[in-house]
């Protein structure tokens, strides 16, 4: 909504949007580890991940209110910022949850953490596009959500107490949160460090496990990224009030679908393991590169009503593929860097592959379809996000530590010698 | 384990069951500050991507996309 209110309200061309969000993706990147880093090393988690979403607000709104012709420099500085600041909040919001839960409970509420997040996006993005569509092209009143959002992610947030966070297990150097042992963490990284200190960052970032599912997440980034965006041009919505409308039906369409994948993984993750459920979101992007392709030749260009809905409805599949890459990447990065102290960091490197393959995403995508046309650039995608899939089914091992170790509490509740048993728990725990 | 070691596990059992919640809460709402830039990446891509642009960035950044196809 941003791009579009700088052009039709504040009278700024494309091209200077482009560069103000460049700016934001390119210091959103570069901010992106260090940032994890800071939260293995700090214990004011709460406080930093607070601040971002204060400053972030603080920047829509100041776009909101004075961006004109005449500031773009201070613009760009003002997008720069904010991308940089944007990146403290992943990996903020996974180190607390790893510390409350420890890495026994990632599962249950990484999964329910995820589908609150797509709902709130979901319910955000339908009363903005509804707003948009009555107010267009007039949109500005429509940043007044972004305050509204963040009084009350500030609400819920700061009634964590620093004590609720286990900041070892944070860190992914315990596996069960406030507990004394430090349990087996033999199935993530825990070699490299061999004892309760974290792994320096270098041995880190050339852990071939880690690199391996770097590059993954950048390949599936680069070709998943600029398939919405196509689609949405080939059916050349995105004008006026109406495009408004259809571009929030297709995020929302998604979105919905995304809450229902994050269920699926916190439900299933757990039981059959990490592999199958990526290569499942991994191998959707071809799947549905291979149907829009076979769209496109049916409707020779001029799809019919009927075939704009079908065209229309593979976003249920970017619904299942994103909404289960986004819960498993998480999940992930956490097995693999159990041990290592360095959960933050490793999200950090994580997220910034997928920003960085979102942005080359973009640009690929459009040269493609400008230079060969849209049926060669979903083919094209086809192929490249096939890579991605054949890399983790013959590269990575599954990450979920022993299955077979691994009991739920809810069967464990049963009195022993006549002492209180604990009560029933969501979460699962190592034997 | 004795009753107060379980008595001291049950709280703190119920401390986090209670984290967990405002972790939830917490989630719904940063939908917005995060997922809520989905909308203006999507609808940035979407106003860039229509158009040529000429400016220096993204004419590199295009370059190099290309570059792979052109060799």
């Amino acid at each position: 909504m941003q791009s579009a209110f700088l052009i039709v309200a504040k009278g700024y061309t494309e091209k200077q949007v482009g560069a103000l969000f460049f700016a934001f993706g390119l210091t959103q990147f570069l901010a992106q580890t260090p940032a994890g880093y800071l939260y293995d090393n700090t214990e004011n988690k709460v406080r930093w991940l607070s601040t971002a979403g204060v400053l972030t607000t603080l920047m829509t709104l100041f776009t909101a209110l004075f961006a004109s012709d005449n500031n773009f420099m201070l613009m760009v500085f003002i997008k720069a910022l904010q991308g940089a600041i944007t990146s403290f909040i992943p990996p903020g919001l996974n180190s607390i949850t790893q510390g409350v839960v420890g890495s026994v409970g990632m599962t249950q509420q990484v999964a329910v953490n995820e589908m609150m997040n797509h709902l709130g996006t979901a319910i955000i993005v339908l009363a903005g596009s509804l707003i948009a569509f009555a107010l267009s092209p007039n949109i500005g009143p429509l940043f007044i959500v972004s305050p509204i959002a963040c009084m009350g992610f500030l609400f819920f947030l700061n009634r964590i107490s620093s004590d609720d966070i286990d900041h070892l297990a944070a860190r992914g150097l315990k596996l069960e949160a406030h507990s004394e042992d430090p349990g087996d963490l033999v199935g993530g990284m825990a070699s490299l460090s061999g004892d309760e200190s974290s792994v320096s960052p270098m041995k880190l970032m050339t852990d071939p496990l880690l690199l391996v599912f770097i590059v993954v997440c950048f390949l599936f980034h680069t070709a998943n990224g600029t398939i919405l965006p196509l689609v949405m041009q080939t059916l050349a919505v995105g004008n006026g009030g109406s495009g408004i409308l259809m571009s929030g039906l297709c995020i929302v369409i998604a979105q919905v679908l995304m809450v229902a994948s994050a269920k699926i993984c916190g439900s299933y993750s757990q039981k059959y393991g990490r592999k199958y459920l990526f290569l499942i979101g991994l191998g959707i992007v071809p799947i549905r590169c291979a149907i829009l392709s076979g769209l496109l030749i049916w409707t020779q260009g001029n799809p019919s009503v009927f075939q704009q809905v079908l065209i229309l409805s593979t976003q249920i599949l970017d619904g299942v593929g994103a909404g289960t890459f986004g819960t498993m990447y998480i999940l992930v990065t956490s097995d693999i860097s159990g041990g290592t102290g360095r959960f933050g960091m490793s999200l950090g490197l994580t997220t910034a592959a997928m920003s960085i393959g979102g942005m080359v995403s973009g640009y690929l995508g459009q040269a493609l379809a400008q230079d060969l046309g849209y049926l060669r650039a979903f083919q094209i995608l086809m192929v490249l996000s096939i890579i991605p899939a054949a890399i983790y089914l013959f590269f990575m091992p599954e990450t979920l530590r022993d299955p077979s170790k691994i009991k739920d509490i809810n069967t464990t509740t049963q009195p022993e010698n006549g002492e209180l048993s604990k009560p029933k728990s969501n979460y699962v725990e190592m034997v | 384990m004795s009753v107060s070691d379980l008595e001291a596990s049950l709280s703190r059992e119920q401390k986090t069951e209670k984290t967990k919640g405002l972790l939830r809460w917490a989630a719904l709402f940063l939908g917005e500050l995060r997922d809520g830039l989905t909308m203006v990446r999507h609808s940035t891509r979407r106003s860039l991507n229509g158009r040529q642009s000429t400016t220096t960035l993204t004419c590199a950044l295009r370059l190099i996309c290309r570059a792979p196809f052109l060799l």
